[in-house]
């Protein structure tokens, strides 16, 4: 969990990069640290991933305009050239988030839980698009499955997910915390099915695709 | 490379779980009203052909019932595998529905004819069922659960193969030597093997998928699935080798063994679970597995000290407390979760969609594991201390939680709106 917050938005822009690689640097390996970057940070990722790859892992928490934020940690060990490894990382990351956004239902406090599912939504999005995107149609290329292979289902499963968020989304925006709840008792089963398809099966399919080229890949999801 | 044949839909269509799961209370209706107009002589004398009959309605046509359905079901998602020509499950389902009947009523009612259309339907019904099962789970993964799969299937292959002798035999008159052993060795391929293997291999999965919990450590799943194969692999050699009984503990052993690790990782892994809430799966799955270990507990007093009682109480605790409480524990979760899979999930986000909870109102789920409970404890208490009184009133509660299944698993299979508060 990030404890510290860097705020970008308030250091000079030739000045950010410097400021955001020396936290990394001074961050205790494992810690992380919530970063304000304002606008999408893609830049300054770009470099970071071309210097410091492998030690770092980057998600973002809000993409608003204007008020981008993101949480950066210092990796205990190297980030391994599995993409099995990386997304089912972020799966638990996303789930993490969702149960924050849950414990803070339950208790009843509305502002919490709307800002906790809002970044859980937006991991959700991002997790999508990284599979969509990059992941899904790089591997039906290599594996020679095309779009008609495993990946429909699971974009068939994605658009299902993306359904449910919205009903969830559109609760917390009443103020609805009841029929949230209950979104998210759905949600759970049919994301962690999902979850586990594509972990047992598509991913480790895709280490096996992939091998060592997968860095490349991973260095394209991690701006999404 | 496992690519061909890979395969990740939601297969198979909606109604062939379904039918299954919905038949199954209706059995555990028929086994309530069988003990309730029998009474106690029913739990007196494990071995008596009315005894059999109240046995496999419940491990026929309400336990076995759920376990079909769900394997269905299961098999797909867990080894991403998809079951060939899945409409035959409902062929599957018509053999095991009228066998299991054809049985249970040709022992009732001392009709050996009867025993001849029972026996083949369920030959037939369980060799289709294998025939599906055997090409789809020999492409399935080789983690615990894929493993336990194929195990669990070739252990039902065994025990019906053992039960289809017995029918013949009770429609020819006995022919086999060493009767009582090889009724020993059938209940452990279906108690352990079957059921064992099938329970445990699919809590390996489901257990993180429902409750957020770490995943099941493979190194312990392992010993589980050996500790279920030496119980399923030394029964035959010692039930049949010798009568001194530390001997004979041997294959117990191995389920104990078994349910120990089991056990004593599931509490481990929800006590680190992520997610704290509770629900009445979670209560289902904990008091399911409490019940199994008493189960072990009075078949190890059955084994030192042969009382006709303790081998009723093994069999009550272990397939109506253990083994029937985690179904209702996972349908809880499973029948609303495909009822809305297969019928909102598409149009969630473009309009407001009933949810889970809707399809199976928590009241619900909460009231059908009070009425559980309730037939179990009596169930317990009729096994234990048997008076015909007690086991008719046990009767009634079992009768009386398969009358409320059956409606509220009707309710939610019938289920297509309203549409909610908007």
């Amino acid at each position: 969990m990030s404890s510290t917050a860097l705020d970008l938005t308030q250091v000079d822009p030739d000045e950010r990069y410097a400021r955001l690689a020396r936290t990394l640097t001074d961050l205790a390996p494992g810690a992380a640290v919530e970063v304000v970057t304002g606008e999408p940070p893609r830049k300054l990722l770009q470099r970071l991933i071309a210097e410091r790859w492998g030690g770092f892992d980057w998600a973002p928490l809000s993409a608003a305009q204007g008020a981008c934020r993101g949480v950066l940690r210092r990796r205990e060990t190297p980030l391994p050239d599995s993409l099995a490894a990386f997304l089912t990382a972020d799966h638990a990351r996303c789930d993490a988030l969702y149960l924050e956004a849950e414990d803070a239902a339950q208790a009843g406090n509305l502002a919490r839980a709307e800002e906790r599912f809002r970044a859980f939504h937006l991991g959700m999005l991002r997790h999508f698009e990284m599979e969509e995107q990059g992941f899904f149609t790089d591997f039906e290329a290599r594996s020679g499955m095309g779009r008609e292979g495993p990946t429909a289902v699971m974009r068939e499963e994605h658009e299902q997910v993306r359904g449910l968020l919205r009903q969830m989304g559109d609760a917390v925006d009443e103020g609805d915390l009841a029929t949230f709840l209950a979104g998210g008792e759905t949600l759970l089963i049919l994301m962690e099915q999902h979850n586990l398809k594509e972990q047992q099966v598509l991913y480790e399919l895709a280490d096996e695709l992939f091998g060592p080229e997968a860095q490349a890949l991973l260095k394209r999801l991690f701006l999404f | 490379m496992r690519t061909a044949g890979l395969r990740l839909e939601q297969a198979p269509p909606l109604d062939i779980p379904l039918r299954f799961f919905v038949t199954a209370p209706a059995f555990t209706l028929a086994a309530g009203l069988l003990l309730l107009w029998r009474g106690g002589v029913l739990l007196a004398t494990p071995l008596h052909p009315a005894a059999l009959a109240l046995a496999h309605l419940v491990t026929l046509g309400w336990l076995s019932m759920v376990m079909v359905g769900a394997i269905y079901q299961i098999v797909p998602v867990l080894a991403g595998v998809v079951v060939p020509a899945a409409g035959l499950g409902r062929w599957v389902h018509a053999g095991l529905t009228l066998g299991t009947a054809a049985l249970a009523a040709g022992l009732l009612l001392g009709w050996p004819a009867l025993l001849y259309p029972a026996a083949g339907l369920l030959a037939a019904a369980f060799l289709v069922l294998l025939a599906q099962l055997a090409p789809a789970l020999a492409g399935a993964g080789v983690n615990a659960t894929g493993i336990a799969l194929r195990l669990a299937v070739a252990a039902l292959a065994c025990a019906v193969g053992f039960g289809l002798i017995f029918a013949l035999e009770h429609a020819l008159g006995h022919f086999l030597p060493r009767r009582s052993a090889l009724v020993g060795v059938h209940l452990y391929l279906g108690l352990a093997g079957w059921m064992g293997w099938l329970i445990t291999g699919v809590g390996f999965a489901v257990l993180p998928m429902f409750y957020l919990t770490p995943p099941f450590p493979p190194g312990r799943a392992r010993w589980v699935l050996l500790g279920l194969g030496w119980a399923v692999l030394s029964a035959a050699p010692v039930l049949l080798g010798t009568e001194a009984w530390p001997w004979r503990l041997a294959p117990w052993a191995g389920a104990a063994g078994a349910w120990g690790v089991f056990f004593i990782t599931v509490l481990g892994l929800l006590r680190a679970r992520r997610r704290k809430v509770s629900d009445p799966t979670l209560a289902l799955w904990l008091g399911g597995l409490a019940a199994a270990g008493l189960a072990l507990a009075a078949l190890a007093a059955h084994t030192l000290h042969p009382a006709p009682r303790l081998a009723v109480a093994f069999a009550v605790l272990f397939l109506v407390g253990g083994v029937a409480s985690i179904e209702l524990g996972m349908l809880c979760k499973i029948v609303p979760f495909l009822v809305w899979l297969h019928r909102f999930s598409r149009r969630a986000g473009k309009e407001p969609v009933p949810l889970m909870r809707d399809i199976l109102p928590l009241r619900r789920a909460e009231r059908l594991r009070l009425a559980h409970l309730a037939a179990v404890v009596l169930l317990s208490a009729a096994a234990l201390a048997p008076a015909d009184a007690t086991a008719r009133l046990a009767g009634l509660a079992l009768a009386g939680s398969g009358a409320y299944g059956l409606y509220v698993w009707v309710a939610a299979a019938r289920f297509r709106g309203p549409a909610p508060r908007a």
